[in-house]
């Protein structure tokens, strides 16, 4: 499928910014100097995140050197166009932040520009979405792109986002199994949002007018759905259930949950793809 | 502005592809590029008598589709460049494979499949209405053509008022998302836009 | 950022100009000031011929249009190309295109080859006509059935006896003759024993009428040209607004249009489909008796001649009074056709009461085991109801079309009269000797004395891909102590070229000067200048210019060309037409406009219109001189021939169940028909290897849901379909356009065998059979029952 790059792209972007919503969140609200100092090196892992999605998006462009031409379709709000912005901008804002903190730079604004920063990341959430919600592509029109794409954010973007803090943990000390352990609450939440929202998603996608049945266009479409489901749940499931139960610092376990709900999400996007069709059949 | 736009009547095709195939040779594309497409859909049902015989209600026809210059253009809307644009002059919609990143967001937006992805040149390319030969006062190479006369080009406004409005013959959507420069004639088997009876069946050709 | 990272190193990499504009500019190819166009012609073997016009720059053909004169108003209309004609210069650039002459160093069919001089092949050439002549005579010489030229005038393959090979070996001493066509070689027998004659009324003649009787008539596919039958059906029915029921396995693209009624029945059972008509039309008295009495003999008993037994006329064959015994009810036919009893009925009374009438036929339904028997019952609806000889009517056969008058290359005449029909040349490599008038049809002689040693295939794929049974043919062709020597001339390397001994690069249509007259196109005729639109490529040589060299080397090179290359004949060819048509304008003119077209000046032609008016002045070729319902010859042949138990010849256009129909045996073993049809993406084998057409008309298999559903099948799935003849591989069309128990697919693509003889390449002929039809001895190619799987 040529929209490969594009499933990396999303996937990736999406949990970062999910990653960098979580991150920002408890920078906003920490008081601690040298912790932020800490947490703010977790922005480098956003922005190299963000830098592999923005390669697999170019990888998309069939002249990825010419990519610049897309500041003209600004001039008719082309989603693509203000998708490719949001990205820039986002990335812009996390770099600026992230510099600021390193080299102190006007520390009263920082929360300000970390603001804008996490505006930003919502908006870029939206914008993504925005692309996909084509009047012209059923499966893809409604509401339910938003929600999967903010899904995408959360379930990656919150074991990263605790794999992050496992790596610091024995600079964070306490603060960091606190954490951890609200961060596994809060995935172990996602989770139930997971659990109901899907279902209703597929049985949405099953009454949506099209000349195939959505859910019987591929054959391997039953297993990458299967192989999905099972990755996410394992996936989190590792990291939130040793988190309730106390183990709160051993990077490696939450590295393999972190990788296995990526590589679940990137399945379910395949799929998201798959289901580009017309109303049409055309 | 005069919009210029098709007539395709779906009564007369009988999809010879003769359309697709000169565009191909005026055009030289490639195989996988195809700038004018002729879905053939269908359907209906079988049904056995005691005594073996057959009864059936099947139909089919043919539509050929390039690009329908729309009044409201899903591609354009979509295009992040502008490289995919609707001229002036004549409402047709063009796409500069300068300016062209090769995105394929038009693709995915056009529900007319016009779009075509040159995989060689990397770059979107799509029916141009032949700009230059109706220029210089001749045809598309497509109108000239047909063997069965089915097709007609010309200011969509003459064409509405020779042909009537009709633009949601299945397996075409429904008109109203882009406003097509297309005018129909139904063949006698046609079904309309939306049609869940039957199918496109030469999806391998298309 | 890195937006603006990448758009810095697009800067650097210079070529995009930075900064791109917004709007963006169109660009199109340089002026066209270059660019020369060259009339041309699309000389294939569709019946149809279109005008091409050949859009050249710097020597290469970049584009290539159609005829663009006049106002193109039907009837005096433009002869548009179709998606082949559209797509000439991709046979001519080819990337299977013969370069320069080649000997075969492989076995037969394996390809291997060996570059040869020009020098070389034509005295290899000329060294074995001479050895072979020496030791078994001209009669041992062949020239196979072959198409692939059909069209042109001294580049003419077809028939071959109008060949410029023809010409070649009439100055030495003559060739073995063929008769029949793999095209029509049923019906052109068969119905010459009803009629005297094989014609129907002129398509254009269907401004008159008022019902069209299809019996498979394709011309959507088989006659596609803008300037031939189907669009002559088309604006001919929009004139008279007549309703067409188009009998057919599919529901083909000609029975698309407005107020068609497309009934499905099984291949091989139109003629019991005919009887239960007639049962109809005779029981509620609707047939035209004083026409059949005045114009018909056999139709009752009364009219029987004096040699026919009792109860063998066409009414007691159908009342049930006939050897049979059995009464052709719609309900009897109802089981054999598989179209309901009541549909039976309903026709029967629709076709009796609307008149005129036009019954027409394509030629699938002859191509099978017994199609003489089925194209006579077809047109026994035309008889029944008087529809014979009359404007709007029509005879049952296949359309007519005018011919403006013309002249053709003088072949001279062939000493040899022995001929055989065309599909047993294989059966004349290894069993000659038992080959008689009354067992293999020969002709000219009791029996056939010499075997084939020598074959010219002249743009042909007869070799292996349009024969039948092409495992067993390639068997037969691996002996090459049996038939010594194949020589073929060719533009690419096709199946059947493969199995040359010496191949001959030949010119495509575009490298030489030629005229094509003529093409099937209802009342107007027109003939188009061929020129040469680009010089020969690599070594290709004219096959003119071919046998010139041969004829030099067997000593008849003065007698050969008469001291005239090819443009020197076609000045005097075409002086000799301008004889015959003094409509016609100067060389220079024709060459210069490209097309001229004549309308027939009379009305479109009527078939049999002056024996309809006064038949005991105007009689038919028959003994009788009438309509031989009841054909005394026939009865003579089916006395006298050598037959099989299973095989029919019947003096009544009666249903003979057939061989490898749906009701022998064979169908435990091999459940399904199948049968080949001409397909858009091909003429016949020609353009096989174009591949923006291969994509865009995909070789598939048709295959009903009903019995897709029975073994698992899904659309595009690969299939395999087998019978005890061989095995093929093709994806599956599941489409409701079939009738259950039928599949069916694209003949003409090109054989490709595996390492273990199964054909991925899809060619229907790898699952047909050699066994000959019994009156014609010829190609029952649409008789095949087979099984098809997921691969």
């Amino acid at each position: 499928m040529h929209e490969l790059s594009l499933v990396f792209f999303t996937v990736l972007a999406q949990s970062t910014v999910g990653m960098f919503l979580i991150l920002a969140a408890m920078l906003m609200v920490n008081q601690d100097v040298s912790r932020q100092r800490i947490l703010s090196r977790g922005l480098g892992a956003v922005l190299v995140m963000l830098g592999i999605a923005g390669v697999a998006a170019m990888t998309h462009l069939g002249h990825p050197l010419r990519a610049i031409n897309v500041v003209f379709g600004l001039e008719h709000f082309s989603a693509l166009s203000v998708e490719i912005l949001a990205t820039s901008l986002f990335g812009g804002a996390v770099f600026t932040f992230g510099a600021m903190v390193h080299f102190g730079i006007l520390p009263k604004l920082q929360k300000l520009v970390l603001a804008g920063a996490m505006a930003l990341g919502v908006l870029l959430l939206l914008a993504i979405a925005n692309v996909y919600t084509l009047a012209t592509v059923p499966a893809w029109n409604s509401g339910w792109t938003i929600f999967q794409f903010v899904m995408t954010a959360f379930v990656v973007g919150i074991p990263a986002a605790a794999l992050l803090l496992r790596s610091q943990s024995t600079l964070l000390g306490a603060y960091q199994k606190n954490a951890d352990r609200a961060l596994a609450t809060l995935g172990f939440l996602v989770m139930g949002i997971v659990l109901v929202g899907y279902p209703l998603y597929l049985f949405w996608l099953g009454q949506v007018d099209l000349p195939v049945n959505p859910l019987g266009l591929f054959e391997y479409h039953g297993s990458l759905m299967l192989a999905r489901l099972a990755l996410l749940f394992v996936g989190m499931g590792l990291w939130v259930i040793s988190a309730t139960r106390g183990s709160n610092t051993a990077a490696g376990l939450t590295a393999i949950s972190t990788v296995l709900v990526l590589i679940a999400e990137l399945c379910g996007r395949i799929f998201f793809y798959d289901l580009h069709m017309f109303a049409s059949g055309m | 502005m005069t919009q210029l736009g098709f007539y395709v009547d779906t009564s007369k095709c009988t999809g010879c592809k003769t359309c697709q195939l000169s565009c191909k040779d005026e055009n030289d594309l490639q195989v996988g590029v195809n700038w004018r497409r002729v879905y053939e859909y269908g359907g209906g049902d079988w049904f056995q008598n005691a005594d073996g015989t057959y009864e059936q209600n099947v139909f089919a026809y043919y539509t050929s589709i390039s690009c329908n210059h729309c009044a409201q253009p899903a591609c354009t809307k979509a295009c992040p460049t502008g490289a995919m644009h609707k001229r002036e002059q004549d409402g047709l919609v063009v796409v500069d494979g300068d300016v062209c990143v090769g995105c394929r967001y038009c693709e995915m937006a056009c529900p007319y499949g016009a779009p075509q992805f040159d995989a060689e040149k990397k770059v979107m390319t799509k029916c141009d209405g032949c700009y230059d030969r109706v220029e210089q006062g001749k045809m598309p190479i497509c109108i000239d053509s047909c063997p069965l006369r089915a097709l007609e080009f010309g200011p969509i406004d003459e064409l509405r008022a020779k042909y009537g409005t009709e633009a949601d013959i299945a397996p075409l959507p429904d008109s109203s998302l882009t406003q097509p420069s297309l005018v129909m004639k139904a063949s006698r088997h046609a079904k309309p836009s939306g049609d869940r009876t039957g199918r496109i069946i030469n999806t391998r050709e298309v | 950022m890195k937006w603006g990272a990448a758009a810095s190193s697009a800067a650097m990499v210079g070529g995009s100009p930075l900064p791109m504009k917004a709007v963006a500019s169109e660009k199109k190819a340089a002026s066209n000031d270059d660019v020369k166009s060259v009339w041309s012609s699309c000389t294939v073997n569709c019946g149809s011929r279109c005008a091409l016009r050949h859009q050249v720059k710097n020597g290469v053909i970049i584009h290539t249009e159609t005829d663009n004169t006049g106002d193109d108003v039907y009837g005096d209309h433009q002869v548009r190309a179709c998606l082949r004609g559209r797509s000439f210069r991709k046979r001519v650039y080819n990337p299977d295109r013969l370069k320069y002459p080649m000997k075969r160093v492989g076995k037969r069919g394996e390809g291997r080859f060996e570059r040869i001089s020009w020098e070389e092949a034509f005295d290899i050439v000329a060294d074995n006509l001479k050895r072979i002549k020496k030791e078994y005579g001209n009669e041992a010489i062949y020239l196979n059935y072959a198409t692939g030229t059909l069209g042109g005038t001294i580049a003419k393959s077809w028939p071959p006896a109008s060949s410029p090979i023809a010409r070649l070996m009439n100055c030495w001493g003559g060739y073995l003759n063929h008769y029949g066509t793999y095209s029509t070689a049923q019906i052109a027998i068969g119905m010459p024993y009803l009629f005297g004659a094989n014609s129907n009324n002129c398509i254009s003649d269907l401004v008159n009428t008022k019902l069209i009787v299809n019996f498979g008539n394709n011309p959507a596919e088989t006659r596609m040209s803008g300037g031939g039958v189907i669009y002559h059906l088309s604006e001919a029915r929009k004139r008279s607004n007549a309703r067409m029921i188009m009998f057919d396995p599919r529901l083909t693209d000609t029975a698309l249009g407005p107020n068609d009624e497309w009934v499905p029945l099984r291949p091989g059972t139109d003629a019991a489909l005919v009887a239960g008509m007639a049962w109809v039309m005779m029981t509620e008295n609707l047939v035209d008796n004083d026409f059949l009495s005045r114009y018909t003999v056999g139709y009752d008993e009364d009219s029987l001649p004096e040699s026919a037994p009792k109860g063998s006329s066409w009414k007691s064959y159908i009342l049930g009074e006939g050897p049979d015994g059995v009464v052709k009810t719609p309900d009897w036919a109802a089981k054999i056709t598989s179209v309901p009893a009541k549909t039976i009925i309903r026709l029967a009374r629709e076709i009796a009461m609307t008149k005129p009438c036009n019954v027409m036929q394509g030629w699938g339904l002859q191509r099978t085991a017994n199609g003489e028997q089925a194209c006579r019952a077809v047109a026994m609806l035309a008889v029944m109801t008087g529809n014979v000889g009359v404007a709007g009517g029509g005879s049952g056969a296949r359309e007519g079309s005018y011919s403006m008058p013309f002249a053709a290359f003088p072949t001279l005449t062939n000493p040899i009269k022995t001929a055989i029909p065309m599909f047993l040349w294989t059966d004349a490599i290894y069993r000659h000797s038992e080959m008689t008038d009354k067992t293999d049809g020969i002709r000219g002689a009791e029996r056939l004395s010499q075997p084939i040693k020598f074959i010219w295939n002249y743009a042909g794929n007869c070799i292996i891909n349009q024969h039948s049974d092409i495992n067993r043919t390639h068997e037969i062709l691996q002996d090459e102590s049996r038939c010594e020597m194949i020589v073929v001339i060719e533009n690419h390397m096709t199946s059947s070229a493969r199995y040359a001994d010496i191949l001959l690069p030949d010119l495509t249509a575009a490298e030489q000067p030629d005229f094509a007259p003529n093409g099937s196109c209802g009342n107007m005729g027109y003939a188009i200048f061929c020129d040469t639109a680009v010089e020969p490529l690599y070594e290709c040589r004219s096959v003119y210019d071919m046998c010139s060299e041969v004829a030099k080397r067997l000593g008849v090179e003065e007698a050969f060309t008469e001291g005239r290359d090819q443009e020197a004949w076609l000045r005097h060819i075409y002086a000799q037409a301008q004889k015959k048509n003094a409509g016609l304008p100067d060389f220079d003119t024709f060459r210069q406009q490209g097309i001229v077209k004549q309308k027939n000046p009379g009305e479109p032609s009527v078939a049999y219109k002056a024996f309809r008016e006064n038949p005991e002045a105007n009689p038919l070729n028959t003994p009788s001189g009438k309509i031989e319902i009841y054909s005394e010859r026939l009865a003579q042949i089916a006395a006298t021939w050598t037959l099989k138990d299973d095989e029919a010849i019947r003096p009544l256009p009666e249903y003979v169940s057939s061989w490898e129909g749906h009701e022998s045996p064979t169908v435990e073993d091999y459940p399904l028909q199948l049968f080949g049809f001409h397909y858009k993406s091909r003429t016949h084998s020609t353009y096989g290897n174009v591949d923006v057409i291969k994509d865009a008309c995909r070789q598939e298999i048709w295959v009903n849901p009903i019995d897709a559903a029975k073994r698992d099948i899904k659309d595009g799935d690969m299939l395999k379909v087998w019978n005890d003849r061989g095995e093929i591989r093709v994806v599956a069309k599941i489409t409701e356009r079939i009738i259950p128990g039928v599949t069916a697919m694209g003949q003409g693509s090109w054989y490709a065998p595996d390492r273990n003889g199964v054909d991925m390449g899809a060619c229907l002929n790898t699952l047909t059979t050699l066994r000959p039809s019994p009156l014609a001895k010829a190609n029952p190619q649409h008789t095949n029952l087979v099984e098809i799987a997921k691969a």
